[in-house]
Formats: C-alpha cells, structure tokens, sequence
C-alpha cells in the first residue's frame, strides 16, 4: 500500500460519509484533499543530473571517499537520496540532501570496495518530493560504468594474519610439545586454543568455569626440523623463502634447545644433516646455525630462466625432453629423491617439523607425507610465497596471477590439513609469537 | 536574534496549523476532532509521516461526524473555511519533510516576522472569524509557494474552477430542501472527474510503512 492510497481511500470515506449522513462537509473537505493531491502531483515533476568521481585504484576492504555532484534541473525543491548499485560485497552510506530549484549540490560519502575488478555503475538518485508522496528514480546509462581495480589490501592481510596468529601459534606449539603422556600433570583455565577433549568436566561442574587437564610432557622424543632449500625456497631477490626458513629455523632449534633436536637439510644437489644431540644446549644450536649457511642458487642453475633469443622456437615436445634431462645432466635430483634421501636415516620415532615450499612438488610431497605420518608425528610449515613477494613489482597483471596462484594453495593448503597439520607462514610470522609466548626465555 | 536561533521554521508551520486547527474547531463547535491535535503534532515533530496520515484520517472523518453542512447553497462559508482551510494547513505541515535549514533556525528575519504575524492573527482571529479564514489561507498559500511547483498551482486551480462552475451549474438541480446526500454525491462525482483527469499520469509513489519504533508492523 502506498502512502497516496491512504489518503484517497480517505476521500472515498469522506464522500461515503456524506452520502449516508447527507452532509455536505465531508464532500468539500474530500474535494480538498483530492484538490491537494492533484497539487502535490502535478507539481512533482523532478530532473536530475549527477556525475560521480571515484578512484580507479582502491584497496580491499578500505572506506574510499567518493564525491557525488548532483543537479536539480526542476522548478520543485526535492530530497534527494542516493542509492549505490554496487558490486556484490561492496558496502555503501546512503547519503541524503535537499536541493533548492536548479541547486548543484556536492556530496562526499564512503564506499568499503572488495577485491577484484569490477565495473561500477553511476549511483540510482531518488528524487523524492518534500511531503514523501511520490518519487523518481534517476540513473545514467550503463555506457557511463566505469572499471575500477581493487588491490589487496596489504595492511589488512597482515592485521588479519596478526589476530590468527596467536592461535595458531598455540595449536603449533601443542603440537611441537605436544608429545604427551597420558600422566596428569595438573589441572587449570580454558585458554583459547586448548583442546576440547581435555576439559575436566568434573571440575568444570564444581568450579563453574571451564577447567582442563595438563598432561606431563614427553621430552625424551627427538624432534628433527627438515628444512627444503631447494630451487622453490630460494626464488624471490629481496625477500627469499629461504632467507625466513633459516630464520625459522634457528628460532626453532632455540626454542627446542632443550629437547633432542637434529636438523635435515636437503636441496636438489644433496642433503646435510645433524643428528639429534643426546645432549641439549646452546651448543646443539650452534651446530645446527652451521649447517644453515646455504649458498646461493648455482649458476648453472639460472642459466634456465634466462630468455632465449629472439626467433628461436622449440617445439613443444623438445621442450618437455629438454626439461627432463637438463636436472640430470646438471647433477640435479628430483624433489622427491631429495627428500626421500632426506628422511631415510631417520630414527624409528620422532616428531618431524617440515619447512617447505609446497606450490612446485606438491603431488610428491603429499605421496611422502602420506607414508611418513604412519610413523611420525608431523608438523608442516610453509612459506606463502604470495607474502613474500615484492610490493613494488606488483602490477595488475602479476596481481592477477598472485590471486589465482593464492586460490591454488588455498585448495593445496586444505587437502595438506587433511594428512598432517599445516600452517602458512609470512615473512614476520613465528618469530615475534615465540617471543610473546616466553618460549624463548 | 536568540529568537532566531533558537525558533526552528518547520516547528513553528506545525505549531501554526495545530493551533488554526484548534482555533478553527472551536469556531465551529468541534470537540472530538480537537483531541487528536496533541498526538497528530508530536508526530509531525518525529515525522512519523505513515502514522500521521492514520491520525489525520481518523481526524477528518470526526470533522465530517461533528459538523453538519445540510444544505450547500445555505452553508455559513466563514465557519467551513475556519475548518477546511485548518485542516490542508495540518495535513501539509505533517507531511512536509525537515531539512538540514529548517532544523538549523530562521535564517532571514522577515520570516521569523511573517510566522509571528500569522500566529498573531490566528489568536485575533478567534474573535473575528473573517481575520481567522484570512490568515489561515494567507498562511497555506504562504507555505505552498515554497514549492514552487506552478503546474501544480495550475492543476489546482483548474480542478478548484471546474469543481466550483459544476456547483454554480448544477444549483438549479441541487439546491433542494434535504438534498445533502445528493450534493455530496454530485461533488464526489464531480471531483472524481477532475482528480482522473490529472491523476491518470503514472507516478513512483512512496510505500506506506506503518512502524513503532524500530519494528515494523505494517
């Protein structure tokens, strides 16, 4: 029902009523609204014109200002309403003002964009009449759409990494300490993080908050950390993989300096390897920074990625033979003989802290990972290459690939959750949370 | 100056045509009708426009229970006009929209003259009914040249002339003792004529949402 009707059903009420009580007052005040209404809408006859400015650049989940200039070009002074016809996802005020006859207005209103490229339609202007009755939509062609680009936002990301962070730092620090025995240790508070099945619910009952159960921790178990420093690791000029592997790797052996931890290291030419220490200390760590110092990428090994000279086409298949033999006549192994190697001393039992790259040699990793869970208990991290890659050679065209190259892992990190727990790691990650955790005291 | 500042113009067009109305109705013996006036004016001030128009039909139909116009040729025209012209006074003033200006104070002091003048002849107009209808038509023609909608002031005129020369025509027909009820059918026949002839024109009309609050009921 519309406002108007509410009134006209009024008239007819009013000359009913005078009809069944022969009285002519109601009649003429009838005839006087319905003379009204006739004012009201002839009179309403509205045009408006409007231009929006916006940025054709904006960042993800940013408030971007936009500046609407809206005319009347009518006699009527009207309301004016603004409503966005946005992309799904996009989020927008919903400014109103009054325009005075042939009034230029300019109104500033915020737009929250999400990412991707889109084409923006001009906003719908409502031009409603001051008493509310009646209104007329106004919007351009969709010839006057614009494309605009919204880029990840880069601070966003790293805020939300921030906030997941320490929870996932406790999940992966239970499962590096996690070698439990079933002795209970003692009991306390639910903290974010702890595991359901260790509520006490006894105690919950009796003390009226959530209380779980400590259990004595294993610490003769040895830990190994395996760190890939392979081809994968070491792309990237100013921030390599690598470079944060080694980085994590040191706080980890730190970190576990009071455990019986070795480390495996292993890249495409052979692998280096310090046993788990039957004594703990500092100086376990030592050896293992020694190992650390890995070298940077082979000549031989670039002389892939150079171009080639201009004219010169292979065909297809030659390219596939090319790619097959080049690693052996380089002295290179595959990925998987490498880690394969990489593992093969290693003692019955441990628990294994994987640091690799997972985008190049997925199917295997995943075939080798399937295998060594039936042993060990195993933890993977990864660098999310996407995190490490340069913000100042970003362009829209590498954005596009860094996006779908990010939904690809998204699927690739998922199907690893589901045979050892793994987690996706930036170039600051870990190493502040170690320190927040006292874990390095 | 603080007058200025502190007096908002569309409370002030409320105020006035709550209190014509109320003038208006005590000059023709109203008493019922004057009971809605409160709730009508606080809903004016909320611009609760969905529920003012509920409140204003229910106001009109009162009029047309309390006052009787048996004859129209015979009527007394000061005592209907104290109580029409009042009546699209407040119908316009609980409909107008408040904007960012109006909330903000007088800006011009002729205005602040012209709204003190009107409600001064409002009161006077209580013992000089004439003075009353004069001042309450000069108020409404006041607040509808705002809008400067001239095909609207056209449309009006046309409809209000028709409607008048119908009367003026049809005198001969109807001016017969007890023809109320015919009357009042020629004038709606009449007005539903006219209101067809500037009403067939498609408009976007805004929704009726009667709501309390925050929630919504209709």
């Amino acid at each position: 029902m519309k406002r108007e009707d509410i009134l006209l059903t009024l008239v007819l009420l009013l000359f009913v009523q005078g009809y069944l009580f022969r009285n002519v007052l109601p009649a003429l005040l009838a005839s006087a609204i319905l003379i009204y209404l006739i004012y009201l809408r002839a009179g309403f006859s509205p045009r408006i014109v409007s231009e929006r400015e916006i940025s054709r650049k904006l960042k993800d989940g940013e408030r971007v200002k936009t500046k609407l200039r809206v005319k009347n070009l009518s006699n009527n002074r009207l309301k004016i309403e603004v409503l966005e016809n946005l992309p799904a996802g996009f989020k927008a005020e919903r400014p109103s003002l009054f325009l005075d006859a042939h009034e230029e207005k300019e109104v500033e209103y915020f737009i929250t964009p999400v990412r991707g490229i889109f084409r923006l339609k001009e906003p719908m202007i409502r031009a409603k009449d001051l008493r509310g009755l009646y209104y007329e939509d106004f919007m351009r062609d969709s010839e006057s759409a614009i494309e605009i680009e919204v880029y990840p936002n880069l601070d966003r990301i790293r805020e939300e990494t921030e906030a997941g962070k320490a929870l996932r730092f406790k999940e992966a620090y239970q499962s590096l300490f996690g070698l439990q025995t079933p002795e209970l240790d003692s009991l306390r508070e639910f903290q974010p993080g702890d595991e359901r099945r260790h509520i006490d619910w006894k105690a919950t009952t009796r003390l009226g908050e959530l209380i779980v159960r400590d259990f004595l921790k294993e610490r003769e178990g040895d830990v190994y950390i395996v760190l890939d420093a392979g081809k994968e690791m070491r792309k990237g000029i100013k921030n390599s993989k690598i470079d944060f592997a080694t980085t994590l790797t040191l706080q980890l052996a730190y970190a576990l300096r009071n455990y019986r931890a070795g480390l495996i290291v292993y890249d495409d030419y052979g692998v280096k390897r310090v046993e788990a220490a039957r004594t703990r200390g500092i100086e376990q760590v030592e050896k293992m920074a020694a190992q650390l110092k890995i070298g940077s990428i082979p000549a031989n090994l670039m002389g892939i990625k150079s171009p080639m000279p201009v004219g010169i086409k292979i065909k297809e298949e030659s390219r596939k033979f090319i790619k097959k033999i080049l690693p052996a006549i380089k002295g290179r192994r595959s990925y998987a003989t490498g880690l394969i190697e990489a593992i093969s001393s290693l003692p019955s039992t441990a628990f294994l802290i994987f640091i690799s790259d997972i985008t190049a040699n997925t199917s295997e990793l995943i075939k080798i990972l399937l295998e060594l869970r039936k042993r060990y208990k195993i933890l993977l991290l990864t660098p999310n290459p996407i995190l490490f890659y340069d913000e100042a050679r970003l362009d829209r065209e590498k954005l596009i690939w860094l996006y779908e190259r990010y939904k690809e892992r998204e699927e690739v990190i998922k199907k690893l959750n589901g045979i050892v727990r793994t987690l996706d790691l930036g170039p600051s990650d870990l190493l502040e949370t170690i320190r927040s955790r006292g874990v390095l005291e | 100056m603080i007058a200025l500042i502190s007096f908002k113009p569309l409370w002030v067009f409320r105020g006035q045509a709550v209190i014509a109305a109320a003038i208006g109705g005590l000059i023709a013996g109203l008493k019922l009708p004057l009971l809605l006036l409160l709730p009508m004016f606080v809903l004016g001030i909320r611009n609760n426009k969905d529920l003012f128009l509920l409140l204003f039909s229910v106001y009109a139909l009162a009029i047309g229970y309390e006052l009787e116009v048996s004859n129209l040729y015979e009527l007394d025209l000061v005592k209907v006009l104290s109580v029409l012209i009042p009546t699209l006074l407040l119908l316009d003033a609980g409909l107008k929209s408040e904007s960012e200006e109006e909330t903000r104070g007088f800006t011009h002091a002729h205005e602040l003259l012209i709204a003190s003048g009107v409600t001064i002849a409002f009161v006077i107009g209580w013992f000089v009914s004439v003075v009353f209808v004069a001042a309450v038509f000069g108020a409404l023609i006041y607040e509808l040249s705002g809008d400067k909608a001239r095909r609207g002031v056209f449309a009006a005129l046309i409809s209000s002339s028709l409607l008048l020369a119908a009367l003026v025509l049809g005198q001969g027909l109807l001016n017969l003792e007890g023809g109320g009820a015919t009357q009042a059918i020629f004038i709606a026949a009449v007005s539903t004529i006219i209101a067809l002839m500037f009403l067939w024109r498609k408009r976007d009309r805004t929704e009726f949402k009667l709501y309390i609050r925050s929630g919504f009921i209709l």
